[in-house]
């Protein structure tokens, strides 16, 4: 099974209650991170910016991993970003073809990171909803919704079928026509 | 001249990278200009870059995501697996793994055979030249 970069967390908690508040209103959110420690910390992040609670007085109440129902089907993943580049914050929409969600996630980090120069840090993650082929917008995810798709790989990439076969020096010239 | 080894539903793929070297797949769906969805019979359901496979000639013919029991049944109609090992590309996948495969004694067996054969040569091949 492949191993995920960023992993989906469901994080629930609230505030501990008090006399005032004996049952203090929950919340729930689902946050991609790289592992337990850094969803629950990203989840206080976000509640101190929703109501007035920190981890000191608060409580998490249940932190599930989620994990991809159908990891053998591909799905198009819209995934809605708010980040900060170095002269302000946006915010995007960018489209995935992927298998899990957890894979489309990494492909936003990677891409953003690739094309604004945007970290981890400065990425946030609105919303990710599965679309529909019909409503995907981006041409690069479309172009890939063909029943009948064929394309060719033109060039062959000559490489050794294991590193223990690689060698500076090779007695002949590699071929790499592909017809 | 136009590709003929395209990328498709359908189509056989051999692994050459990996631990999977040599073994046949099917393409099930593409996942974007890098990966797809590859099958087999006895195996999950999973993607490989094209990075570690090779397109071969053949193709079945599958729906999109085909179902395991589709995808045997087309297999086995077609026999793709056995008309790929009877390939010319197929027998020299075999010889290949049936020298890798040789013991001490079929080793030896086979240099022996192969000094007789060539000595054989070398002397047809003498008797022509000095005739000639």
């Amino acid at each position: 099974m492949v191993k995920f970069l960023y992993r989906q967390f469901q994080i629930v908690g609230r505030h501990v209650p008090t006399e005032k508040d004996p049952n203090p209103q929950i919340y729930r959110m689902k946050m991609w991170a790289r592992d337990e420690v850094k969803a629950k910390s990203k989840f206080w992040y976000f509640l101190r910016k929703l109501r007035r609670v920190k981890k000191a007085n608060g409580q998490i109440l249940a932190v599930n991993e989620i994990f991809e129902k159908n990891p053998t089907t591909i799905k198009n993943y819209g995934i809605w970003v708010r980040y900060n580049s170095r002269t302000g914050v946006h915010n995007a929409y960018k489209e995935y073809r992927d298998t899990t969600l957890n894979g489309a996630v990494e492909q936003m980090y990677q891409e953003m990171g690739s094309r604004h120069r945007a970290r981890h840090s400065a990425i946030s993650i609105i919303k990710t909803a599965t679309v529909k082929a019909a409503d995907c917008k981006r041409p690069n995810i479309t172009q890939f919704h063909d029943s009948k798709i064929s394309f060719p790989v033109p060039r062959r990439m000559v490489r050794p079928s294991s590193r223990v076969y690689k060698t500076t020096y090779k007695a002949s010239r590699p071929s790499a026509a592909c017809y | 001249m136009p590709f003929k080894r395209t990328v498709e539903i359908g189509r056989v793929v051999m692994v050459t990278y990996g631990a999977d070297y040599g073994k046949l797949y099917v393409i099930s769906d593409v996942v974007d200009l890098n990966k797809a969805l590859v099958d087999r019979p006895d195996e999950v359901r999973r993607t490989m870059n094209f990075k570690r496979m090779v397109m071969t000639d053949f193709k079945v013919d599958i729906p999109r995501l085909a179902k395991k029991a589709v995808l045997k049944k087309a297999l086995e109609e077609s026999d793709v697996f056995a008309k790929f090992a009877a390939s010319t590309w197929g027998q020299k996948m075999a010889k290949r793994e049936a020298k890798a495969n040789l013991n001490d004694f079929e080793r030896h067996m086979a240099a022996v055979n192969k000094m007789k054969r060539s000595a054989k040569v070398r002397r047809a091949f003498n008797k022509l030249k000095k005739s000639a």
